[in-house]
């Protein structure tokens, strides 16, 4: 491949690709985006649930990226954060993260490895179905998580998404 | 595997208290929590124990326990790597039990043992990988800062801090070009205290670490650092300092760092060294530039690597040495579904950057000893990777990987102590099975 290589051939070859992702790679980002928009249209939608005592009715994307990549600990009033989801493998967990995080499973998976096996952060805690996500959300202050459809009363509260 | 946990957690312990002086009272709060392992095992083990007290907040409730064991089997054509693989190598596996407690929302505490066997390099058996005290300075939406004191995983490239969970890499063996398993103790680790930093912008996170404190040496380490001669003597003042910017796309459609790392040690012979060696000193720099794109199925990553190796005034009848070595590869893969990937790379490495065919190198070598039996190939090395990993859930994963590889740079002469007898042309076959949880 790269045989009868000259001196600086990679480097300037690392630097190319660099360049052309960062040029080329965001109209390819924004494109993966429109996608991703357009499949959230159709179907029951994943819907963010939250403590009734959590006091932002409404988060930005970028928000809703920042507590479930685990980067954000604590709400506004000082409340830690406790992020609930399925387990990988739940079909309603993938299309969580594609359709309403935006964001590709097996890169938050990487995010969330560091923090478990670095020993630099904590990762989510898990259950086993909706019910219990639900019945997590609602016990626990500052606890956040994700279901299908939504539900029918005050339990929780029902983020919305910027 | 409860009686596994407690042996794991109680060895952490004295791992700890055999820890150097300095180190001690940094870590002395880790080394609580450590203590803490052994009385919550009757709590875990017996089966009388009233649900309701289980069901108490009690701090020890909120400790998150995490593992991971995996087994690789090794076999080649030629040369030994990770034990006697020409005749099929098992010695190659680690097991790993971590638990971390946050006592506050701004507070944490963790602490990791490892058992790990790397072919018959040092260090073997059971020791402490991490422990870390973080406080979490600042915390916002938009931004947060905060400080790490303890035995922390440095801060290199994409794979240096999780290389060990085999569920997390892609492939089986990490680019050897930049991520050396036979040097791996080196830069992994080290007793350090860090600043890390990220802000939320639009399009995604920009983050910074920096690192500073003692790398974790051990005999073998020194023989290697002297250029491969065996010595009693030892590297004292050694110290460490890494960095790390990066930037990741908020959907991790693309992400991209660079890192730098530097070693400094004074090196002083023992009576009974080989005469040639001398007290002189060695410094290590490397950079790295990391990319990484994800497009549909596909995965493309490649990480480009500098290397100075300095060594001052340690052989009594050469001149100084300095290295400037060159390291990339570019990794390809793509998702047949989310649980099977395939993958393939091409990883080539060059200890002098100026001299790829290692022909100055060995001229050099024959003006000092005429009779000396290292090769010429021993300063590249080109690998053609490819294979396959299915992870039917998070916790099991099963990869296998074929090299086919030109160069015996990272070949280690510790498995392979006939110099004369290291092949060029080699091939190599690894299978593993991985579980986490």
């Amino acid at each position: 491949m790269f045989i009868d290589m000259k001196k600086y051939r990679a480097t300037l070859l690392h630097f190319f690709l660099l360049f052309h992702f960062l040029f080329f790679g965001q109209a390819a980002c924004a494109q993966a985006e429109n996608d991703a928009n357009n499949t959230s249209d159709s179907g029951s939608a994943e819907h963010v649930i939250a403590h009734p005592d959590v006091q932002n009715s409404e988060l930005s994307l970028n928000q809703l990226r920042s507590i479930f990549s685990l980067r954000a600990r604590q709400w506004p009033d000082g409340t830690s954060i406790t992020v609930f989801v399925l387990r990988d493998e739940k079909e309603v967990h993938r299309q969580f993260l594609l359709k309403t995080l935006k964001m590709l499973p097996h890169q938050l998976r990487r995010q969330w490895d560091r923090y478990i096996y670095a020993g630099i952060g904590q990762g989510p805690v898990v259950v086993e179905s909706q019910e219990e996500m639900l019945n997590k959300v609602k016990s626990t202050p500052g606890g956040i998580g994700y279901i299908e459809g939504g539900v029918p009363d005050d339990q929780v509260l029902m983020l919305s998404i910027r | 595997m409860i009686r596994y946990l407690c042996f794991l957690s109680v060895r952490a312990d004295t791992m700890s208290r055999r820890m150097s002086l300095g180190i001690k009272s940094v870590l002395f709060c880790c080394g609580l929590l450590a203590g803490f392992f052994a009385p919550s095992y009757p709590v875990f083990a017996a089966d009388d124990v009233d649900q309701s007290a289980l069901d108490n907040k009690s701090w020890i409730n909120e400790i998150n326990w995490h593992g991971f064991i995996s087994q690789s089997f090794v076999a080649t054509d030629e040369n030994e790597f990770l034990g006697s693989s020409s005749d099929g190598s098992f010695k190659s596996r680690e097991a790993a039990l971590n638990a971390s407690w946050r006592a506050s929302p701004s507070l944490q505490f963790s602490l990791q043992g490892i058992y790990k066997q790397i072919g018959n390099a040092e260090p073997k058996g059971t020791r402490l990988d991490y422990a870390i005290v973080d406080w979490r300075v600042s915390d916002t939406f938009s931004h947060g800062a905060g400080i790490r004191i303890g035995r922390l995983k440095n801060p290199y490239g994409f794979f240096n801090e999780t290389r060990d969970v085999a569920a997390a890499n892609t492939s089986i063996l990490l680019p050897e070009s930049i991520y050396i398993d036979y040097l791996s103790q080196l830069f992994h680790t080290s007793d350090s205290l860090g600043l890390y930093a990220h802000n939320e912008m639009d399009s995604g996170t920009f983050s910074f670490i920096t690192q500073y404190g003692r790398p974790i040496l051990n005999d073998q380490l020194t023989s290697t650092l002297v250029g491969g001669n065996e010595t009693n003597g030892n590297i004292s003042s050694e110290r460490i300092a890494s960095a790390k910017v990066g930037f990741e796309h908020g959907s991790g459609l693309w992400r991209a760092a660079l890192s730098y790392i530097r070693f400094d040690g004074d090196y002083k012979p023992a009576p009974g060294d080989a005469f040639f060696l001398q007290q002189g000193d060695i410094t290590i720099q490397q950079a790295l530039l990391s990319f990484e794109f994800n497009w549909d199925r596909w995965q493309v990553i490649t990480e480009i690597q500098r290397r100075n190796t300095e060594l001052n005034d340690i052989f009594s009848f050469s001149p100084d040495i300095y290295e400037k070595s060159l390291g990339y590869y570019l990794q390809l893969g793509f998702n047949v579904s989310p649980q099977w990937k395939v993958y393939a790379r091409r990883d080539e490495v060059f200890r002098n950057m100026d001299d790829k065919h290692g022909r100055q190198f060995i001229a050099d070598l024959k003006a000092i000893n005429p009779f000396t039996q290292t090769q010429a190939h021993t300063t590249f090395a080109k690998d053609t990777t490819v294979g396959f990993r299915y992870s039917p859930s998070f916790e099991w994963s099963f990869a296998m990987e074929v090299h086919f590889i030109d160069g015996t740079f990272w070949l280690p002469n510790l498995e392979n102590p006939d110099l004369a007898n290291q092949q060029r042309y080699w091939n190599m076959f690894l299978a593993q099975v991985a579980y986490r949880f």
